[in-house]
């Protein structure tokens, strides 16, 4: 079963095509947030560079965020439409874990953290297990100072990790015992969507297209569901 | 002895909120700053961590101000009393009625929990706590002879009893109407 994998919500724009021999081509482009523009005929481009057809795809899987709103939306419009109309299911995978899966390898504390713009982060915190990592908190939204916080209290050697970590790196380096994941891991990638898919694709854990709905994680909506709570 | 000249404190433009929310993990480090700023002995971040993990029996609460953490205060609820652990406000924020807000929001969250009464102990020297504890009907009861050993002072141990009355409530209420504009209280406490 061959897997499109679809990557909108940070800077950068990103596709690939894998299945069970693993990433068959992939495509990104962090270079500026045209996502609209160069998502389509990146698409196209994979698909025409591994000779296979979009009819091919037996899943569509995107990255659901916590990420950049606008590009966001295009990336999950886009798998939708694509699934919608190849009458194909859908995965969808978390910008965190994607971002805490390439750097697996560690056995330090994963702390996986995108800009969320405005002064704050998306972040999470995952530990690394056979085959993948675990992630051990709720994704969350707050300060560099917040994360700073959180990764000094941890007293655990961490590894950061994000465009979110690199942004904010003059916050975190303060922290003892932290180090850096590289900028070329700054983004998720669609070649780890992908690769994550395929386990969740082989169990059948689908969604259809018009049940899958992106990880918004705004503090707006945490609000207004603490109010709709009564709790105050 | 010297004492050490306050900074002017901040100009608050008018109807800045103060947040007052449950402490967390998060607004630790915010924490030991100012912790290591107002004590000569500062708290370390185990034990506050052990602080916080002991949910049942005590309440940590932080005040911000536009997302940073301004002060800190906690009670530990022991058989019926509740006991102020500590209670600081970023110097900068001094006298704009931060610790108010903060022990307000601990002695209602304390008296909903039952304790009948309030207890802390103060430095002998420290003239404006003690003027705010008194507002709170905190009376000297006691003292504790050098129980602030680094730096060599007796502590003034206050109490306020029956602060399950309605006379206590109308007094807080009282504390709670002076404090413009009004404290947001967010969180479980």
């Amino acid at each position: 079963m061959l897997i499109l994998g679809i990557d909108t919500a940070t800077q950068q724009v990103g596709c690939a095509i894998g299945g069970h021999e693993g990433v068959i081509a992939s495509f990104q482009c962090a270079r500026g947030r045209r996502h609209a523009e160069i998502l389509t005929p990146a698409i196209e481009f994979v698909c025409r560079q591994s000779r296979l057809e979009l009819q091919d795809m037996g899943v569509v899987a995107v990255d659901i965020g916590p990420g950049l709103f606008t590009g966001l939306r295009v990336g999950v419009a886009t798998a939708k439409a694509i699934a919608h109309a190849l009458r194909v299911p859908m995965i969808g995978v978390s910008s965190l874990d994607l971002v805490a899966f390439a750097v697996r390898y560690t056995p330090r504390l994963i702390v996986a953290v995108l800009d969320a713009r405005r002064g704050e982060l998306y972040y999470a915190f995952y530990r690394q297990v056979p085959g993948g990592v675990q992630r051990l908190s709720p994704y969350q939204i707050g300060s560099a100072e917040d994360v700073a916080s959180e990764l000094m209290a941890s007293r655990q050697d961490c590894l950061v990790v994000g465009d979110g970590a690199l942004r904010y790196a003059d916050v975190f380096e303060d922290v003892a015992g932290t180090e850096f994941g590289e900028a070329v891991h700054a983004h998720p990638a669609a070649s780890s969507l992908v690769e994550l898919a395929h386990p969740q694709a082989l169990r059948e854990e689908f969604v259809n297209s018009w049940e899958l709905r992106p990880l918004y994680l705004r503090k707006a909506d945490a609000e207004i569901n603490w109010e709709a709570s009564g709790r105050r | 002895m010297t004492v050490a000249a306050r900074p002017d404190p901040v100009p608050v433009p008018e109807g800045l909120e103060v947040h007052v929310s449950p402490m967390r993990r998060r607004h630790l480090r915010a924490v030991l700053r100012i912790e290591a700023q107002v004590y000569p002995r500062p708290w370390s971040l185990g034990l506050f961590m052990s602080e916080l993990a002991l949910r049942g029996s005590r309440v940590y609460v932080v005040a911000r101000v536009g997302g940073s953490v301004v002060g800190y205060g906690g009670v530990m609820l022991t058989g019926g009393d509740a006991h102020v652990t500590t209670l600081a406000v970023e110097p900068q924020w001094h006298r704009r009625k931060v610790g108010t807000r903060l022990l307000l929001t601990l002695a209602r969250t304390a008296i909903a929990r039952g304790a009948g009464a309030l207890t802390l102990e103060v430095r002998m020297s420290n003239q404006p706590a003690q003027e705010l504890y008194r507002g709170f009907g905190l009376q000297p009861a006691g003292v504790r002879k050098n129980y602030y050993v680094e730096v060599n002072e007796d502590a003034l141990v206050m109490w306020a009893h029956d602060v399950q009355s309605e006379e206590y409530a109308l007094r807080l209420d009282g504390l709670e109407a002076a404090v413009h504009p009004a404290t947001v209280v967010e969180g479980v406490l």
